[in-house]
């Protein structure tokens, strides 16, 4: 009995095979993106078996461009007080009040088109000058310009036959659930939609999340349809959208966020980790949500797992496969050999006779 | 892991139970049985045989032996045991006691009717232990005084038996029932189990025949 002792004794590597064989693995790690998010320390190691999680960020968005509108427009106006009226209207021309609206500044276009009616009045060009005041007017803008009495009127005439004007309807299409500006005043519809406008020239906008933004400038009534032909988003201005989605408090994997995800990171596979009270864990596969998890504070390895099964990247393991079968297997197995033994155990008895 | 297989071992050794049987040569532990008092033809006691009445000694050889009843376990009855052992199936064990335990007993007697107590407390101070590991099975226990040496005759055994003992040469002969010493935590009363009284003339006969076995005398 005490050399069967022994020998069990030596067989040190029993209990490493009966791991390695009891434990699914997949044949090679499956690469993993993870996009970490909230409180890293309790995320924690991210190691886990039959994955090869591997961390990316987002890409970072480069330093805006400095915005030359105002020296634009500080130009526009030295040249108009100066009475360089052929230097005003040049100026006036460079800029792009479309663009403006567009970005949804209203007040730099404003100051454009009034300085340009003004340098047009100055000039004697009575047509282009009814031509800014009649964009003025269209677009609803408010006059805030210093500018000659003359001009004034002209815009406040123009103001006024607007506001008499019949509004005509524009039918808006293009992506589903695009945000719609109309001359740079935001979310005045949902695409598609249709709307109610004054005559003349207007900026349409359309944003949304996945897509880069577009505007077209129609003419109403002439056009009653208009189409916002959005392209698709570029890597970083998804993740532009996704990180300002984020931080506003949208679900990062929600189905937008998840379609955005895998705009730009290029693994199939994206894990979502956020760390916190709990670590909350959600798979993106080919731009889809397929699983959700929440896990306690640094069991992040457990999170992958639970994710890679509900996920399909890794096949669950069979009952038989997993570690703690065995483990209640062997438990059961010796406490009925217990109990076998303590209910058939009889003690070996030694006697000894004397007189 | 060392450790924990020599804590099984430890175990599993310390679960041994060790019990210890005296065997009464009587019924009770100041009693002699008739086996061991019996008086001869000429009213002598047996034990008179190896009295030396100059030193007051009374000198003989003590035979214990376990007699295997095998598969058949008899009663208490000497008919039954007889019976049993008719056969030739019940042997003097070697394998239960592979040395016969025959030891000089040698006893300082002051007064004839003192010798009885004497003897039964010189037998107990001289040997608290004739067989150190008793068989598990049912055996029966007999104890024989005899005159006959502890030599190569009665350490002889033959297919596993000890060859019996010369009965004519026997002062006192007592047994057990048939018994388990292992289920017998105490005392054990050895006797004849014939109704006889030490002055009885079958009692000579009974001792004989005890001392015989397995020769069962028909």
């Amino acid at each position: 009995m005490a050399a069967i002792a022994v020998k069990i004794a030596r067989l040190r590597w029993l209990p490493c095979l009966l791991a390695a064989a009891c434990t699914a693995r997949a044949a090679h790690p499956i690469p993993i993106a993870v996009l970490e998010l909230g409180d890293r320390e309790a995320i924690g190691s991210l190691h886990a078996d039959g994955l090869a999680p591997y961390e990316v960020t987002p890409p970072a968005s480069p330093p805006a461009p400095a915005d030359s509108t105002n020296d634009a427009i500080a130009r526009v106006r030295a040249a108009y007080v100066a009475g360089e009226l052929d230097a005003c209207a040049n100026a006036v021309a460079a800029i792009s009040v479309e663009d403006q609206l567009a970005r949804g500044d209203r007040a730099s276009a404003s100051r454009v088109l009034e300085l340009g009616a003004a340098c047009a009045v100055g000039a004697r060009d009575l047509a282009g000058a009814r031509t800014f005041a009649d964009a003025i007017a269209s677009y609803g803008l408010e006059p805030r310009e210093q500018i000659a009495p003359d001009a004034e009127r002209l815009i406040g005439q123009a103001i006024e036959a607007a506001g008499r004007a019949a509004r005509s309807s524009l039918a808006i299409h293009g992506v589903a659930g695009a945000h719609v500006a109309v001359d740079g005043r935001p979310d005045r519809c949902v695409a598609p939609c249709e709307l109610e406008l004054a005559p003349g020239k207007h900026v349409i906008a359309a944003t949304a999340d996945g897509f880069a933004p577009a505007h077209v400038v129609v003419r109403v009534p002439d056009q009653t349809v208009v189409e916002l032909d959005q392209a698709p988003a570029s890597a970083l201005l998804a993740a532009q959208q996704w990180r300002a989605r984020t931080t506003s408090g949208a679900s990062p994997a929600d189905a937008v966020g998840a379609a955005l995800v895998a705009k730009f990171v290029p693994d199939r596979r994206v894990v979502i980790v956020r760390g916190g009270p709990h670590v909350d864990g959600e798979l993106v596969v080919d731009g889809l949500r397929v699983a959700i998890k929440e896990a306690p504070r640094g069991d992040s390895p457990e999170l992958l797992r639970e994710l890679a099964y509900d996920g399909g990247v890794l096949h669950r393991p069979a009952v038989w496969q997993r570690p703690w079968f065995w483990i209640a297997v062997t438990g059961a197995v010796v406490a009925i050999a217990a109990g076998i033994v303590a209910v058939t155990y009889q003690p070996r008895v030694v006697t000894s006779v004397g007189l | 892991m060392r450790t924990a297989a020599l804590l099984v071992v430890a175990l599993a050794c310390s679960c041994t139970i060790h019990r210890h049987v005296t065997l009464l040569l009587g019924p009770d532990d100041d009693t002699l049985t008739a086996g061991f008092s019996c008086l001869g033809s000429d009213g002598l006691p047996l034990f008179a045989a190896g009295y030396d009445a100059p030193t007051q000694t009374l000198s003989f050889n003590l035979v214990v032996d376990l007699v295997d009843v095998s598969q058949h376990v008899p009663s208490c009855l000497a008919e039954d045991i007889a019976a049993a052992c008719a056969d030739g199936e019940c042997q003097l064990s070697v394998a239960d006691a592979p040395t016969r335990f025959c030891q000089p007993v040698s006893v300082k007697i002051s007064s004839i009717s003192s010798a009885p107590m004497e003897l039964i407390a010189a037998l107990q101070e001289q040997f608290p232990e004739v067989i150190s590991k008793a068989p598990n099975r049912p055996v029966i226990v007999r104890a024989v005084a005899t005159l006959q040496p502890c030599d190569a005759g009665i350490e002889t055994s033959q297919a596993g038996a000890w060859l019996p003992l010369d009965p004519s040469m026997a002062l006192g002969c007592a047994y057990s029932c048939p018994l388990n010493l292992n289920d017998a935590d105490g005392e054990v009363s050895l006797g004849l189990n014939v109704p006889v009284m030490p002055s009885d003339p079958a009692c000579p006969i009974a001792v004989r025949d005890c001392a015989s076995f397995p020769i069962i005398p028909m």
